[in-house]
């Protein structure tokens, strides 16, 4: 009866020479001597025969487990030094890498999307409404009477039976309102039309964000307040707001308010007409009109809205000086944000 | 609305510069647009009397004025008709530099020198008379003056942007009340000189209001022995700073009035009357009546006409009629000056597509008591400026008088609403100088001036107070009242979502126009296709059905850019409208053309295909731990082999496939596109499942590969579906590695690699329990697929 191998010891053995192997030549070296027909695990297997019966089985499968084992591993070992030889020859680090595709999103959605987000923060959930609305919704609970002159402020589009295409998205305001009682805190984004010519500065589609904030004791100086801090989080805290009085018939009093110019911080430029301010939203205390429409109580509620034009607002941010870039989605322009 | 800086002097001091007064009544609400001079510089134009005049020897129509300007006599050649010795007139001596910058130089004129030349008031640019010379009045004019400084023409045009509230700021009265009221003081108003005589005007024509709805109050003058003629200076001055022409005395002052006092006023020629009785009336069904402007036109039944009994003479509010005009010949006028209900000018406007000055102010609502006024001070003009004699007495027809609304205002909820602490005789300061009545108390009682039509209820007069006491000094509080719980909105959260999975896929969000071209749509679009009635254009002219059109146009705008890949996606609303149902739903849309958007140096540039767009859904579909389904249906908008139901589990999701060419041509896209539409609103709901733990597996899996040759038409899905069915409680998962076809493959079948892991939740599988499960399913495939296995 010949030894029982100590295929264990066998193993560590092999796997420290194949550690110490540097080159091609040593690695040779290693295979035929563990691996090859005429390595120690095939002297082993072949072998087999002059064992007992009963260690046969048992040595037979430790020995083939030790050849996969070391197989493996000079697999790895010879990929190593064969990666580590193309390393030193041939790696050319100018070549482009293996970039993952990376999309962006719309310039409009980014603005919009911190718009929400600021306003989350100030306690404003979002909120929205359908596009094609009634004249109820879009005029009539907003106090614009019928045969007024204010509904010529707002170009509309008008759509079979008796609907329109929403020109704001105050809309939203009465379809909230009438759902829930106060406080209720709303920011409501979306897409809004005008009946207006298409050039570089007008198009008859934009973005709204209409925020509206109704409960007890809400007054002006609140919404200063948070039109304020919108204002130093969007385009930064040496942004200044400045209040115009102005007109519009679902708030009172209304007011326009303007910003210091963002090129020349208020001294005068091309892109304020040298006034110093740009106008960047409306707003104003809500009507008590606005509320009697939505059986609230005016003399315990009081409550303020605004509204901008998101376009508007990224062209601001990002200098773009024409809105129609928004709506051509030139990808090369989209890349850019 | 446009008036002159020192014409709003003429009504209220004040000594702030013109940008100054600007921003001052910018603050306040009354917003200047732009300040511009009033007239173009000029110089070296002084005052000379003609002496002596002769005529050009030669030339009939030239002659020789002999000239004092101050300094000396000279003479110089004119063509104007109108020059006679003792005629001050504006003479521009050699050196003198005219509006448009022309340098004046001594000239020879039909073989005279002539040492510059005796000015109209066109090239001064003063006004469009250019046959005439100038004529300065005599009473004031001193020879040797500088033209510019002896007419004060250092002035600007302010140029207002009012809001639509506001009528009583379209008149240099209303805008002189602002001014007021930034200062605290009143408004002077011009004084009124007006001299009747030559009877009652009550005896000449008679006014019988049969539409009082339409018109509340018409009041009306004889302006008798009247002579037409071009206005003076000053007047072309005033209408030229309201941006207005001049036509001739009458109409000039007509419209001047307008302006000074926003009321509009309508000069008849009164010999034109068949009847002297005007009768105002509602417009009868079919009337037609042509207007000033020579345009016979169908009157709205809105509209209120003004008739002497017999012929209509005018729509009222709106535009006189051709034949009563006055004209060059008029000798005699009727005055009117009238209240019309808003709304009902509003309308007939609309209807006519006229939008007078006049219109404009009825329709958001002049002053009824205003009315009196206006009518006075513009026949007092008439006396003055065309000699005519104007009768004694209006006839006024005002049946019921309108006084002014009384309200109250409490300071409490002044200070409530704007947020300040403002004194109550502050409040009553604002509202004096505004020309409120004003009685002060706990409330403050109101009366409302009928010339603010916009102050109806206490929260105006709250704005009134908040505007003129500043909004600048309302502080800013950043302590929002009162906390609320904030609620995320699920259906934004999701839209955000899903962007931000499809932006790491590669794609750029696109945002398209909502308004689409109904003749590029197909079939089944265009049926549901909500239609504008009043659209910019036939290509912006339907709301869009899907989001197939959009994209594809952005798709054609990047190709024609030469942009090489195209991945883009929108998620966006689509309406829809099923048997006169509107109905609004959110889609989400996927398109690829052009280059993979993957390229790299070792594998070079490929074309996008269907795995492409398929591998960024079910990508997508992970992330929301949805499996997605495909099976081929047709879809109109789709290739006929290429279009593909999309589904997780049994709830369809929306569609996927490659864009038929012929539609793809519509929007001028040659190459495949491929393109995939979702429900958002339904893959949403499938989304909201959310992850459930399950233990790790603790015993090792076993692999085994196979490849098999089967006939090119089987689906390598199949293949799949029937290896899990062999052992599905071992098999954990099956995958194909390798699809391959030609040599030495038959031409009609292919070679399918298939790797299958092999696993049991409970006990480490042996090999030949492995190796079982592994030959049934090679078995398994040989029968059903006819597969042979590749070895
Ligand atoms: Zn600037």
């Amino acid at each position: 009866m010949a030894d029982v191998p100590d295929i264990d010891r066998l193993t560590a053995q092999a796997a420290a020479e194949l550690e110490r192997a540097e080159d091609q030549q040593a690695l040779d070296g290693f295979k035929s001597r563990w691996l090859g027909r005429k390595g120690e695990l095939s002297l082993i297997l072949r072998g087999l025969k002059d064992l007992a019966p009963e260690q046969r089985r048992e040595i037979g499968v430790a020995a083939n487990q030790a050849r996969e084992k070391l197989q493996a591993a000079y697999d790895q070992r010879k990929g190593a030094l064969e990666q580590n030889k193309a390393v030193a020859v041939d790696l050319d680090y100018t070549l482009p890498g293996r970039t993952v595709p990376r999309g962006g999103l719309h310039v409009l959605t980014q603005v919009t999307d911190e718009i929400v987000r600021i306003f989350y923060g100030m306690g404003f959930e979002v909120a929205d409404g359908p596009e094609i609305e009634t004249d109820y919704y879009n005029f009539t609970a907003l106090n614009f009477p019928p045969d007024h002159p204010a509904r010529d402020m707002q170009d509309t589009f008008f759509v079979e039976g008796d609907y329109l295409l929403r020109t704001h998205t105050s809309p939203v305001q009465i379809r909230v309102f009438e759902k829930r009682r106060p406080p209720v805190r709303i920011l409501a984004p979306g897409r809004s039309y005008r009946n207006e010519a298409i050039n570089a500065r007008s198009y008859c589609m934009f973005h709204q964000v209409e925020g509206f904030y109704a409960a007890a004791d809400v007054s002006f100086a609140d919404l200063k307040g948070v039109l304020v801090g919108f204002a130093e989080q969007f385009f930064g805290a040496e942004a200044k707001l400045r209040f115009r009085p102005s007109f519009f018939p679902f708030t009172e009093p209304s007011t326009e308010v303007d910003i210091s110019c963002l090129l020349c911080g208020g001294k005068g430029c091309r892109l304020c007409k040298y006034e110093g301010w740009l106008e960047i939203l409306g707003a104003g205390m809500i009507d008590p009109e606005v509320f009697r429409a939505v059986n609230y109580d005016p003399e315990r509620i009081s409550g303020f809205a605004f509204g901008m034009g998101i376009e508007r607002l990224a062209m601001m941010k990002y200098r773009i000086d024409d809105i129609r870039l928004f709506f051509e989605n030139d990808l090369r322009f989209l890349a850019q944000f | 609305m446009q008036v002159s800086y020192k014409w709003l002097q003429e009504y209220i001091a004040f000594d702030w510069s013109p940008d100054e007064l600007a921003r001052r009544l910018t603050m306040i609400g009354t917003a200047v647009e732009r300040i511009t001079p009033l007239y173009e510089k000029f110089s070296g134009v002084r005052i000379a009397r003609i002496e002596k005049v002769d005529r050009h020897s030669g030339q009939d129509r030239l002659s020789l004025c002999t000239i004092n300007d101050g300094t000396g006599v000279r003479v110089v050649v004119c063509g104007a008709p109108n020059v006679h010795p003792g005629l001050y007139a504006p003479y521009a001596m050699p050196g003198a530099v005219l509006p448009g910058g022309m340098e004046v130089k001594t000239a020879t004129i039909a073989g005279v020198s002539s040492p510059g030349f005796l000015c109209s008031e066109a090239e001064l640019g003063l006004s469009e008379e250019s046959d005439r010379i100038m004529e300065l009045d005599p009473e004031a004019a001193e020879t040797g003056m500088d033209l510019w400084e002896f007419l004060d023409l250092d002035d600007w045009i302010m140029q207002f942007e009012l809001t639509p509230n506001r009528p009583d700021c379209m008149s240099a009265l209303g805008l002189a009340r602002e001014i007021g009221a930034l200062i605290g003081t009143k408004v002077r108003r011009p004084e009124l000189e007006l001299h009747e005589g030559g009877g009652a005007a009550a005896e000449r024509v008679t006014v019988q209001i049969d539409d009082p709805d339409g018109c509340p109050r018409y009041a009306a003058r004889i302006v008798d022995n009247i002579e037409i003629k071009p206005s003076p200076f000053w007047l072309k001055r005033r209408l030229h700073a309201a941006g207005m022409r001049s036509l001739n005395n009458i109409v000039d002052i007509a419209n001047y009035i307008m302006i000074e006092t926003g009321q509009p006023l309508h000069a008849f020629d009164f010999a034109t009357f068949s009847r002297p009785n005007i009768v105002v009336r509602a417009a009868t069904a079919g009337e037609e009546f042509t207007t000033l402007d020579n345009e016979r036109r169908a009157m709205p039944a809105d509209a209120v006409m003004i008739t002497d009994g017999a012929a209509a003479l005018a729509v009222g509010g709106i535009m006189g009629g051709l034949a009563s005009e006055v004209s060059a010949v008029t000798r005699a006028v009727l005055l009117e000056s009238a209240y019309f209900n808003p709304s009902r000018i509003r309308r007939t406007r609309k209807q006519l597509g006229l939008a007078s000055e006049a219109a404009l102010r009825f329709e958001k609502g002049v002053d009824p008591n205003g009315v009196g006024f206006a009518l006075d001070r513009a026949a007092a003009l008439m006396a003055e400026l065309a000699g005519g004699q104007v009768l004694q007495g209006a006839v006024d027809v005002y049946p019921a008088p309108v006084a002014p609304l009384r309200l109250e205002v409490r300071p409490v909820r002044v200070n409530k609403i704007i947020g300040v602490d403002l004194a109550s005789p502050r409040m009553i300061d604002i509202l004096s100088a505004l020309e409120f009545g004003v009685t002060g108390g706990k409330t403050i009682a109101v009366a409302v001036p009928t010339f603010r039509p916009d102050i109806t209820r206490e929260i105006d007069l709250i704005e009134e107070i908040a505007r003129i006491a500043d909004y600048g000094a309302i502080p800013v509080r950043r302590k929002a009242a009162g906390r609320i719980p904030t609620a995320v909105n699920p259906l934004n959260q999701f839209e955000t979502r899903i962007k931000e999975i499809l932006v790491g896929e590669g794609l750029f969000e696109v945002v398209t126009n909502s308004l689409v071209d109904p003749r590029r749509l197909t079939p089944g679009e265009a049926g549901l296709a909500v239609k504008l009635k009043n659209p910019l254009s036939e290509e912006l002219s339907v709301m869009r059905a899907s989001l197939c059109g959009s994209l594809l146009q952005v798709v054609a705008h990047n190709l024609n850019r030469q942009v090489p890949t195209i991945a883009i996606f929108e998620i966006g609303r689509v309406f829809q409208q099923v048997d006169g149902v509107i109905r609004e739903r959110h889609a989400a849309a996927v398109m690829l053309a052009g280059n993979a958007f993957v390229t790299r140096w070792e594998t070079g540039v490929r074309a996008v295909d269907f795995y492409d767009l398929k591998g960024i859904l079910v990508t997508m579909c992970r992330a929301l731990r949805l499996e997605l389904e495909l099976c081929a249906a047709p879809y109109e908008m789709f290739a006929d082999r290429a279009s593909f139901e999309l589904r997780v589990g049994e709830t369809p999701l929306g569609s996927l496939g490659l864009i038929a060419p012929e539609l793809a041509r519509r929007y001028d896209v040659k190459i495949p596109v491929w393109a995939a539409f979702l429900d958002f609103d339904k893959l949403e709901r499938a989304g909201r499942a959310t992850a459930v733990y399950r233990p790790l597996p603790r015993f090792p899996k076993a692999e085994r590969d196979c490849a098999v040759i089967v006939s090119r038409s089987v689906k390598g899905g199949d293949l799949v579906e029937t290896v899990k069915r062999a052992a599905p409680e071992l098999i954990e998962q099956v995958d194909i590695f390798d699809v391959y076809t030609g040599k030495p493959i038959a031409a009609d079948k292919k070679s399918v690699a298939i790797s299958v892991s092999y696993r049991a939740e409970d006990r480490t599988l042996t090999d030949a329990q492995v190796n079982d499960a592994h030959s049934k399913a090679v078995e398994l495939l040989k029968n059903c697929f006819n597969a042979e296995l590749r070895e």
